[in-house]
This record gives C-alpha cells, structure tokens and sequence, in this order.
C-alpha cells in the first residue's frame, strides 16, 4: 500500500529556532543516560526534560482528615515502616491531584471527608475517623470497601486506591517485599541488545518459573 | 520535530496541510502515512514526550506522565467502570498489553454487511492489516520470554481440556521485561512511539506535545484547522494559545475524547450518533495466590489467552503489574493488603474479558468533563460471575492457596467448594469490580449519513474537512484487543485523505 504520489513541499521550522524542544532535552538525555551504561535506565526520575505537576493546594482539615486515613490504609508494623509515610504520601497524593480534571480532584477531596466522618454515618461511633482506634478504623474500612452501595465502594477505591499505590512504590516497602526490578530489567535490556546485535539465546536467558514446585506443578 | 509548552512563547501560530490531534495508534498512522505521501503533517498531542530510556517499573511516577488524568478516569454506570487510557506521544500504544489480533473475519463480514462498505469486510481490510502487521513486527514471542504466569495458565488450559491459544504481539525480540503498562524499557514492544511516530517525523512531520486541542476552527462550513492551549507541565493550568490551520483536521483522541470534542460544535447530524454506540470490551481482575514463588512479574506481560469460550464472547489472559498498580486494585487495607501485597512473588494476575452485549454513551458534562456511561446487561453480569469462577476454577487446579475474586463483596476464595457456592443470584451486578482498557466505537464508519457518523473516508457527514482516525470509527464491537484493527482503519483514513489532498494540489 504505498502511495506513489510525490509532492515538492515546502516547509519552514515554525519554532523559528527559538525554544527548547522536546525532542532535543530528550536526546541529550539519551545521550547522557547511555554514556552512563544500562544499570541507569530504568531508575527513579529519568532525566527527559519532564517535571512532575506542584502539589494541589489542601487545606488544613483536609490534610488532617486526608493524614488520619493514610494511618489506616498503610499497614502497621510488621508491614513496612516509613518514616516520614504521612508526609511523603499525602505530597505524592496532591501531585497525582493536579493532572485529574478539577473536578475530580475536588470530588476526591469530598471523599476524604465523608470517609472521616464514616464512623459517625455508619453508626459505629460518635468520633471521626482519624480520632477513631486504627484497628477498628481498618475494619470498617474493609467493611465500606465490600458495601453493596456502589457509591460507598467507590468513596473507598478512590483513596484506598491513591495511597496504597503510593505507598507499593517506595523503596522502603520494596525492599520489605523482596521485589527488585532493577537487576532484571537491566539484564533484559542487556539481552535485548545482544539480540539484536545477532548473539543466539542460551539457556541461561530463559525467564523460567524460579521455585523448583513451580517448575514441578507446570511441568 | 518536537515542540513542548515552553517552546510556545505567549500564543503560537502554525500551518500545514493536515493536523492530527493525538498520537495514538490512530492518530500516529494516519499522520505518518499522510507525511510519508509528501503532507505537511502536525500532530497536536496533549501528552508529553517520554522516550524509551525513561521507562521505568514506579507507579508514582509513570501514572502522572502517561496515563490520562492519573488514571482517575471513569465511565458512570452500574457498576461505574474505572478505565484507562495513554495521554503521551504514542498514545495508549504505549502502556498497552502489545497484542496484536486482526478483527475477526465474521465481525468484518458484519461491518461490511451493516454498512454496505465491501471495503470494510476481510477482503477490503486485508492489505492495510497486513501492511500494519510488517511495520509492527507481529509475531509470537520468543520462548525465553515467557514466565511463570504464562506457563500456568498455558498448563491450567491443558490440564482442563480448554483451547489455549499463544498471542500475537507487536514485538521486535521482546525479551519478556514486563514493563508493557509502564512503557517498554527495552523498546521491544513496537508501540507508535516507537514505529509509525518517528516515521512521520522523519518524513517530516512536526509534532506540538502538552497542548490541549479545545476546539476545531471552522470556516464556510468546513474545518481548517484547530485551537487549543499549552498544559504548563508545573500548574497544569492552560497556558498560551495555539492555533494550527491546515487544509484538514484528522480527530484521533480516542473513543472519549474525540466524541468530546467534537460534541462541542454539536456534530453528528443526521443520525445523531455521535458520542452513541460506546464500546468498551469490559474486564475483571482474578488475582490467585499460589503457595511457591511464581515471579509473575519476569516475564512476558501476555503470553496467551484461553479461546474456550469464544463463543459466549469469553476470554481469559494473564496480565501482572507492578506492585504500585496492583495495589490500586486490592480490595484491602492496611494489615490485610500487607498480607497480600507481601506475598507479590507468588501472586498470578489473571482477567476475564467479556466482549460488549450493549453499548454506552459519551456527553460533554459540567467542568471540562467527559461523561461516558455503559450499563452492563444480564447477560454480561452472568457472564463475568461465570467466567471468574472458571478462571478460579482453574488456578485452583493448578495449586492455588486462595484466589482474589472481583466481587466487592465476595472478595477471597479460598477453595473449589467455596467457588461452587458462587452464582449470579448471590453475586449482584453492582459487585463486579470492573475494568476496561479498550474504549470503541462513538463515532462509527459507515455507508449512509442516517445511520452513521463519519462516511467510508473517515470523513465527517456534517463536517467537510474534518476526519476521524482511532477506535471511535468501529461500527460495533470485535472482542478482540483492538490495536490492529485501529492502525488498519487508520491506514485507510490516512490514505483516502491523502490521495484526496495530492489530488487537489496537483489540480
């Protein structure tokens, strides 16, 4: 399906050479990155000329009540502990905030204040939620969570959402699941290379079931 | 080249023979085949530009950079159906599983039929999926590439006596990375960033990223170009005002976006079909925890799919996600979620999709948003509620300790006899946690104004010199990952348009 219709165009850069293009801050980055060797490209904040959104502005109850529910939702000890997990959270969250259309993000801020008061509309005290003990608060945040009301579902897969996904993504409780990407996304990058450079497969290549009952229970 | 919102100044004028808005596997094809025919082609992209080598396995930072409002995106409905798509240079084709499947024949023998279009049928289609399949690299994986996921639903299929059928992907020596939602880190997976985009460019094209297209600038009854404002990447907020002016306007922002902004100028007469017919090819998640160390996370993202209940519209496909994304799905908090989430290795991510028995609605609602609505009929509900626990069923055969269902209220499993006590009377609809990632179908092609919104060139009935290109011009459903047949359509629609353009020029 080629199309054999060839025009004379005439084409001027609009940019005037002005600016600083996307294309350009990336190619640098790719030439800085690969002069670092593969172990660096698949890190945290790749340098693409790229900024993550300011922090949506929150108010003080909010932030409080937003803070409360942040300690139910994030596992206690023995899960993983970060030592600043409210702040870092809650920054990450308001981030995330910008890049929804406003009017989501204020729809998730009423979330998190009818949440607060949940205690109180589901009857099971006369307190808010970031007052309430930590343990009762869980459950009753499982209990929203599985409620036949879709609207009380999804009051509580919008923040359950946000900040465990925040919070699965720190190094802290990476480390605490054993979960390291690095060396094998490295290594694959590396293989990929090969591969393309002409280089067979061995068998040491294969991404292969790793316990030996997995390996069994396939076979 | 390559331009972002500080390459703007205050307000910014472009002109070119086509403009593209979007980027995607529609957008993209339809741009490069245009520049490649000696157009003078701008994409307007609404995303930024993120290249290979900044991909990388964090949910914090990925999500923000090429997922549509951060992934807060929802059709309304009962149950609401949280969905996905790309908002980058590449589109969705970039966080996409990588499956590259044809429409079916029998569902393009239905296009061509409902349309009267012969050139929609598998006939017509044949040569434009053919040329996608070769740039696209469409091909079985490698056998280094496949995991241990993939192994135990190829296993689970076999032990049960199911079809199972190894994908096709668009993949030049994928190494199994999965990375696949968060951009390929090796750049295996053939998505347009990395195919049909760099094509257009380097046959000229220019492409303006972070500017938000709002309207279309029409003049005499035609289009002759677009309006938007640069996104300042710190603020979010719009910023200076871009207007490209081009002989015609080509709308590939997907099956929400596109109906959204082309709703504004109340298009889609006659048939009042603009924004109908809202596909979205539904999924839920089955997460089975198993008492070994699979290590689902190494490992091709989807190696097959389970074919045994073609017939009812059924698929099943393994599909695991870093931990940061999994964890926005777990119906669990604190202390529970760490018990599961601690358990990642031995965690199998599987999903039922369900091929669409009804259609939805995109409108423009309050604020800036899109409203996209889908109800599910009695038959999806009974539908997913039996495919999950087949799904079950199957990881129970093949070991699992208990399986994680998508019933809001029938949350674990946690052995066959639990399963069987399972049924849609005690399941309602409402429970079903949904998901969707394949949006179709609101600004369907067609043969006769009355009944269709844009005509067989892609052409808007009520709007000359405005086209579309992307997954909105399905006239109905493939219940297939749609990819292939978007580039396909797309191909087409830049085709006509060009020989139309040259045509003019020549003249």
């Amino acid at each position: 399906m080629t199309l054999h219709l060839q025009m004379v165009r005439e084409r001027s850069d609009p940019a005037g050479g002005a600016g600083r293009s996307a294309a350009r801050v990336a190619g640098e980055t790719e030439a800085r990155r690969s002069a670092a060797g593969p172990g660096r490209l698949v890190e945290r904040h790749p340098a693409d000329g790229w900024v993550l959104a300011d922090p949506r502005p929150m108010s003080g109850p909010t932030r409080r009540a937003f803070r409360g529910l942040i300690r139910v939702l994030c596992p206690p000890p023995p899960g993983p502990t970060l030592p600043d997990l409210e702040d870092r959270i809650e920054l990450h969250v308001r981030r995330m905030l910008s890049y929804m259309v406003p009017v989501v993000a204020l729809g998730f801020v009423v979330a998190v204040h009818v949440v607060d008061f949940a205690p109180m509309w589901r009857f099971r005290a006369w307190s808010r939620l970031q007052r309430v003990d930590r343990d009762d608060a869980e459950r009753l945040l499982t209990e929203m969570g599985r409620s036949r009301s879709p609207f009380v579902r999804m009051l509580i897969l919008a923040v359950r959402g946000l900040v465990l996904s925040t919070f699965y993504d720190q190094e802290e409780t990476h480390a605490a699941m054993g979960w390291k990407p690095l060396p094998f996304l490295t290594e694959r990058i590396r293989l990929r290379e090969r591969l393309l450079a002409g280089e067979p497969i061995s068998p040491a290549d294969h991404v292969l079931p790793i316990s030996p009952v997995a390996r069994e229970t396939v076979a | 080249m390559i331009l972002r919102h500080d390459d703007y100044g205050k307000s910014a004028r472009y002109d070119a023979d086509v403009v593209v808005v979007g980027t995607g596997a529609g957008g993209a094809a339809a741009g490069a085949t245009l520049a490649k025919a000696g157009l003078d082609v701008i994409f307007v992209e609404e995303g930024s530009y993120h290249p290979t080598s900044s991909f990388n396995p964090y949910a914090t930072e990925t999500v923000p950079r090429i997922y549509r409002d951060a992934s807060s995106t929802v059709i309304f409905g009962s149950p609401d159906i949280p969905y996905l798509e790309g908002r980058c240079v590449g589109g969705s084709t970039v966080l996409n599983g990588g499956m590259a499947y044809r429409a079916p024949e029998a569902v393009l023998d239905t296009w061509a039929k409902r349309t009267g279009l012969e050139e929609l049928g598998p006939k017509g289609m044949d040569s434009y999926f053919s040329d996608v399949e070769e740039r696209v690299h469409v091909g079985h994986q490698l056998e280094a590439s496949v995991g241990g996921d993939s192994r135990i639903m190829e296993a689970g299929a076999r032990k049960l006596g199911w079809k199972y059928e190894v994908n096709r992907r668009n993949q030049e020596a994928c190494v199994g990375a999965n990375n696949c939602v968060f951009g390929c880190p090796t750049g295996a997976k053939q998505s347009a960033l990395v195919t049909y985009v760099p094509d257009a460019l380097a046959a000229g094209a220019r492409c303006l990223t972070e500017i938000r297209v709002e309207e279309i600038l029409v003049e005499r009854g035609r289009a002759v170009g677009v309006r938007g404002r640069a996104v300042n990447p710190r603020t979010r907020r719009p910023g200076p005002r871009v207007v490209v002016r081009a002989r015609a306007v080509v709308v590939a922002g997907g099956a929400v976006q596109t109906p959204y902004l082309l709703l504004r100028h109340r298009l889609g007469r006659p048939s009042g079909r603009l924004g109908k017919n809202l596909l979205c090819h539904p999924n839920v998640k089955v997460l089975a925890v198993y008492p070994f160390d699979v290590q689902a996370w190494k490992g091709v993202n989807q190696y097959g799919q389970i074919r045994e209940f073609d017939d009812d519209g059924i698929l099943f496909a393994e599909n695991m996600v870093p931990p940061g994304a999994m964890a926005a799905l777990i119906p669990c908090v604190g202390r529970g979620a760490w018990d599961l989430m601690r358990r990642y290795d031995q965690i199998v991510a599987t999903g039922v999709l369900v091929e669409d028995s009804t259609t939805g609605t995109v409108s423009r609602g309050p604020f800036g948003l899109a409203m996209p609505k889908y109800f599910i009929t009695a038959r999806d509900h009974e539908r997913f509620v039996r495919g999950a626990k087949l799904l079950a069923e199957l990881h129970f055969a093949m070991g699992a300790e208990y399986v994680v269902m998508p019933f809001s209220e029938y949350p674990f499993v946690r052995s066959p006899d639990e399963l069987r006590k399972l049924s849609v009377a005690s399941v309602p609809a409402k429970s079903l946690e949904l998901l969707t990632v394949h949006l179709m179908g609101t600004a369907a092609m067609g043969g006769r104004p009355e009944d269709s919104v844009v005509d067989p060139s892609g052409e808007l009935w009520d709007l000359p010199g405005c086209h579309v290109a992307d997954a909105s011009l399905f006239p109905t459903a493939i219940g297939r990952n749609p990819q292939i047949t978007i580039l396909a359509l797309a191909l087409r629609v830049g085709e006509r348009l060009a020989e139309r353009l040259l045509s003019r020029k020549v003249a």
